[in-house]
């Protein structure tokens, strides 16, 4: 009778023990789920948030290079210059109302950015910044912005100015 | 009791049907040569093997579960150690410096339109010809050097980029004296040679026929 009881409550003791064991893992494996969601989440919005960043970088390297804003002298381009007047045409084309082909075509490498030219030094009548290209197509609530210092030429005043290419990509949250 | 008693003791519990004791008194018959010969002596040898056997395992099973939370410690660590990459940062470091310098030297000078900060600098640094008037802001038009206004308009350049989006810098010349000092020294948020430096942006100007040059210097800090 002795035996049997202590068997009873050996089995009870291993049923308990093998109870917590279980309740142990599974709340190891819940934390262990939950902590390496919030690892992979952290890790998917940061290449993201680079991968936003390089293709506003691209733009950014794009625009100075491009030969429709580009500077030449004796048909040698300048480095980092842009020409005044050439700004002013882009300007004028890109954001024509009547018609959006130039815009569209720019579209295919601009993508949802903002492009301003911004005169610092020295002083200019009238604007000082220029938008050349802007593509908000949808509410975007989140900007990345860069920055590239550059020289403005004036060919017929024969004067240049420093400035700054202002490269802002538009992307969702 | 006699080992022999024991056996035959055994052996009648097991044809009765004495379960609960059947398993214990097969052991036993394995084991009686290895056992004491009274039944509890064989209780305390079971006890104590079994509670030692346990002290073993638990022993094990504490020392696996350090190892893991050592390597589940270390691995954290290592992950929170890495400096995340920042593409947009690296670029303004790694560019703005550089591009900077290189921009202002073929800026015309606004009080002195027909000159650059190039022009300036070269005639601050050998010959003191060039006199401009200060038209600039605060300026009452009288006559300033050419240090003077190089010096004014690298101020108002930096003061409407670098300045204006709170960037650490440190910009200075090297062999423009004047007035027995350096002529440019502009530091930006206490950005200073012993500030943990981040892109460096050089400009060389020669002035020739004197055998001497003369640096601009950017210094990004980071912050």
């Amino acid at each position: 009778m002795m035996t049997q009881n202590s068997y009873k409550k050996r089995g009870q003791v291993q049923l308990g023990e093998t109870t917590a064991v279980i309740a142990i893992v599974i709340i190891l494996l819940v934390i262990g789920i939950v902590f390496w969601n919030k690892v992979s989440n952290s890790n998917v919005s940061d290449i993201r948030t680079q991968s936003q960043e390089l293709s506003v970088i691209e733009i950014a390297n794009m625009v100075p290079e491009l030969t429709e804003l580009k500077c030449y002298e004796s048909g040698v381009n300048k480095v980092k210059c842009l020409d005044w007047y050439k700004i002013l045409a882009m300007n004028k084309s890109i954001n024509d109302k009547n018609n959006k082909d130039v815009f569209l075509f720019y579209n295919d490498y601009f993508k949802n950015s903002k492009i301003t030219i911004s005169v610092v030094y020295p002083d200019v009548l009238g604007n000082n910044n220029i938008t050349i290209y802007d593509a908000r197509l949808n509410n975007s609530t989140k900007t990345l912005l860069i920055s590239i210092p550059v020289n403005i030429r004036d060919y017929v005043n024969k004067e240049t100015f420093y400035g700054t290419i202002i490269v802002e990509g538009y992307y969702n949250e | 009791m006699s080992n022999e008693n024991q056996c035959m003791q055994n052996i009648q519990n097991i044809k009765s049907g004495n379960n609960h004791k059947n398993h214990m008194n097969l052991w036993l018959l394995n084991n009686t040569n290895n056992t004491q010969n009274n039944s509890n002596g064989y209780r305390i040898f079971r006890k104590s093997n079994k509670s030692k056997r346990g002290q073993i395992e638990a022993f094990g099973l504490t020392f696996i579960v350090i190892l893991i939370s050592i390597g589940f410690f270390i691995f954290i660590s290592f992950k929170a150690g890495q400096p995340k990459e920042n593409p947009q940062k690296e670029f303004t470091n790694d560019k703005l410096a550089n591009d900077f310098v290189l921009s202002i030297l073929d800026v015309s000078v606004q009080d002195c339109e027909q000159y650059t900060v190039k022009d300036l600098i070269i005639d601050c640094a050998r010959d003191h010809r060039i006199y401009c008037k200060d038209t600039g802001s605060g300026g009452d038009g009288s006559d300033i050097d050419s240090c003077i206004a190089v010096n004014k308009s690298i101020d108002t350049m930096l003061n409407r980029t670098f300045m204006t989006t709170r960037t650490k810098f440190r910009f200075y010349s090297e062999n423009i004296y004047y007035e027995g000092k350096e002529l440019i020294n502009i530091t930006n948020l206490n950005c200073t040679s012993t500030s943990v430096q981040g892109q460096r942006g050089v400009a060389v100007i020669s002035l020739y026929p004197a055998s001497l040059n003369v640096y601009l210097n950017m210094n990004i800090c980071y912050t």
